[in-house]
């Protein structure tokens, strides 16, 4: 009888053990999986804000019209023009968001897109891409309204606004039972290049 | 019993430990990527910060700026300033940052901004003033009767190219500027103001004439060397150009009884400068060339002299109106006040045209007795104006109905070759703005 007694005892034991061990290991392994999903976030959009910040403080370099600048401006599009490799000839450049993938468990995710000239447009350096929202300002700091090519000349400042998810859910770190999308979200509240706030000339 | 424990503490200890190593290489990773960003956010940073100081002390300078170096914000920046070729009236400020923090590599984060500068051309003026007041002098020295009296832009009135003041815009209603509009002050607005700035507008921004003496010895100097100079010292007779295509008629006194002369203006003129000094000048016709005329008067009895006078149309031969190709390109300077002369023969459908970029040193552009004479139609301003105070060309009544009660209706279009060249020898300001800016 005690030699029954021993091995229920022991059964139940060992069931907690392995038990409190398989929910360590899914922890850790959630962690673990967050932790990189994190860090693939943040360098997504870390490449794609550098290489944004890059091309829209040339906006309009050496254009001899700075009210020529910018050929269109939407709220998920921009295409502008500049010497962008200091070569002498005026480039066309264009940052654009394409329709949402359907393959990833992220319904939001969509390929950003950057055009340089005639050539086929790249997607950017990063992935994951879930929002880009371009709002332009006047030298005022109003809205332009309406945004139509009329009103391109007026573009003073541009608001970009970036979020970046990860393709599949990850553990939340304050409470592992819950599970949602690794973000990451900057936004340049005023971003504007110099030479479209120059003299023609 | 004893020994699986240990077996079993042992692998979790390794399977964690593998884990938390995987998670802190993601940590230093993460951190990585921050700091790369941040360095690099920071060292171009410092090398914006330290170029806009470079840039205020070129544009505010007494004396040209030397080379300086500045610690800013963990780094260090260098600005040098150099000539720029070929433009030898432009100059490149450059800036040269890097932080004390470097990058993974060992290597310290690095980045240069760029800027080119020129002095400022007055012929890409549309509007540019000293101060926006009235400021007519008749051509004996007395002064009109809305001498002093501020100028305001209001709604209907337009400038379709840059325009500036060294003092301030009054504004009401919707004026519009087409492009950017700067001025030394913000502009005054009025109860209704709300101005249409479609390329953008920025105070503070100041463009320094020349002096009379610096422009006129400069003139004067061209004149003598490769142009034409008429020194009319002794007598201080006016003088009159007729353009006639390529060729000049050139009467002094203006009814010609001392002179009456037609010859090409490249023989008039071979380096296409054209001064009268102590006297008058009278201009109109058909110019086929590219040149500046200007006329100066001097102290004593000759105060009153150095007027340019529009006796009528002043046209290219080529129009550049809609054709920037057009090589025929007239400045028209003054010493003192550029007057549109009274005509009785026109009317309220008359049509002015003058195609050139006027400059008055110390006056304005404006129509002689602007407030006397009936409805004598509209002039059409093909280039711009650069002048002390704010030349008007009549009276009307704001309404509504709008009604004309004297003098001109004007239109200002901005000639765009002026934008990036000017007729010979036009003056342009110590004043230096940006050309270009360049940033990684």
């Amino acid at each position: 009888m005690s030699v029954m007694l021993d091995l229920i005892g022991s059964v139940l034991i060992a069931g907690f053990v392995i038990l409190m061990g398989l929910r360590l290991n899914e922890t850790i392994s959630g962690s673990a999986d967050a932790s990189m999903a994190g860090l693939n976030v943040q360098q997504s959009m870390a490449a794609i804000v550098q290489d944004l910040e890059s091309d829209f403080r040339k906006i309009g370099y050496t254009l001899p019209d700075p009210r020529l600048s910018i050929a269109l401006a939407d709220t998920g599009h921009i295409k502008f023009y500049s010497d962008l490799y200091r070569t002498g000839t005026i480039d066309s450049v264009e940052w654009f968001t394409g329709p949402v993938l359907t393959t990833l468990p992220n319904p939001n995710i969509r390929v950003l897109f950057r055009k340089f000239n005639g050539d086929d447009a790249l997607g950017a350096a990063g992935l994951g891409v879930t929002q880009f929202y371009l709002r332009y300002f006047n030298a005022k700091g109003d809205t332009i309204y309406p945004l139509d090519a009329l009103h391109y000349s007026q573009i003073w400042t541009i608001e970009i606004s970036l979020r970046v998810e990860s393709p599949y859910k990850i553990q939340d770190a304050v409470n592992p039972d819950n599970s949602q999308f690794a973000a990451a979200y900057w936004r340049q509240t005023r971003l504007s290049s110099r030479n479209i706030k120059r003299h023609g000339g | 019993m004893g020994r699986s424990s240990i077996i079993y503490v042992v692998g979790l200890t390794l399977i964690v430990g593998l884990v938390l190593n995987n998670i802190t290489r993601n940590s230093v990773s993460s951190m990585d990527t921050y700091s790369m960003y941040y360095g690099s956010t920071q060292v171009h940073n410092i090398a914006v910060s330290v170029a806009n100081v470079g840039t205020q002390y070129l544009l505010n300078y007494s004396a040209f700026p030397s080379n300086f170096g500045a610690d800013f914000f963990g780094g260090h920046d260098s600005v040098i300033y150099f000539n720029n070729t070929p433009q030898p009236l432009w100059v490149t400020l450059r800036s040269v940052a890097w932080t004390n923090m470097t990058d993974q590599n060992g290597v310290p984060f690095r980045d240069t901004v760029e800027g080119v500068f020129k002095h400022v051309q007055f012929a890409k003026f549309s509007w540019f003033t000293e101060t926006e007041t009235n400021g007519y002098v008749g051509p004996d020295g007395t002064n009109g009767p809305f001498k002093g009296q501020d100028d305001w832009k209001i709604t209907g009135d337009s400038v379709y190219g840059p325009a500036h003041t060294n003092g301030r815009f009054h504004l009401d209603g919707t004026p519009y500027f087409d492009q950017k509009l700067t001025a030394a002050l913000a502009a005054q607005l009025g109860p209704s103001g709300n101005p249409t700035y479609n390329g953008g507008y920025e105070w503070g921004v100041l463009a320094k004439r020349p002096s009379m003496a610096n422009l006129q010895t400069n003139l004067t100097s061209a004149a003598t060397l490769g142009g034409g100079l008429f020194d009319e010292t002794s007598g201080m007779n006016d003088v009159a150009l007729t353009f006639m295509n390529d060729q000049v008629r050139v009467q002094i006194p203006p009814n010609g009884s001392m002179r009456d002369t037609t010859m090409a203006i490249s023989a008039l003129a071979p380096n296409g400068v054209i001064v009268v000094k102590n006297a008058d000048l009278r201009i109109k016709g058909t110019y086929n060339a590219d040149l500046t005329v200007a006329a100066f008067g001097n102290s004593g009895a000759a105060t009153n002299k150095g007027n340019v006078w529009i006796d009528g149309d002043v046209v290219a031969k080529t129009s550049p109106v809609g054709n920037p190709a057009s090589t025929d390109m007239l400045g028209v300077v003054a010493g003192r006040m550029a007057y549109i002369t009274e005509n009785a023969t026109r009317n309220a459908s008359s049509v002015l045209n003058i195609q050139a970029t006027v400059y008055c040193q110390t006056g304005e552009l404006t129509a002689e007795n602007f407030w006397n004479i009936p409805p004598s139609g509209r002039v059409n301003l093909f280039g711009g104006v650069t002048q002390t105070t704010a030349g008007s060309l009549g009276l009307f009544n704001p309404g509504p109905p709008l009604t004309f009660l004297n003098g001109f209706s004007y239109s200002i279009k901005n000639d765009p070759r002026f934008d990036h060249q000017q007729p010979p020898y036009f003056p342009y300001s110590d004043s230096f703005e940006m050309v270009s800016w360049w940033e990684n």
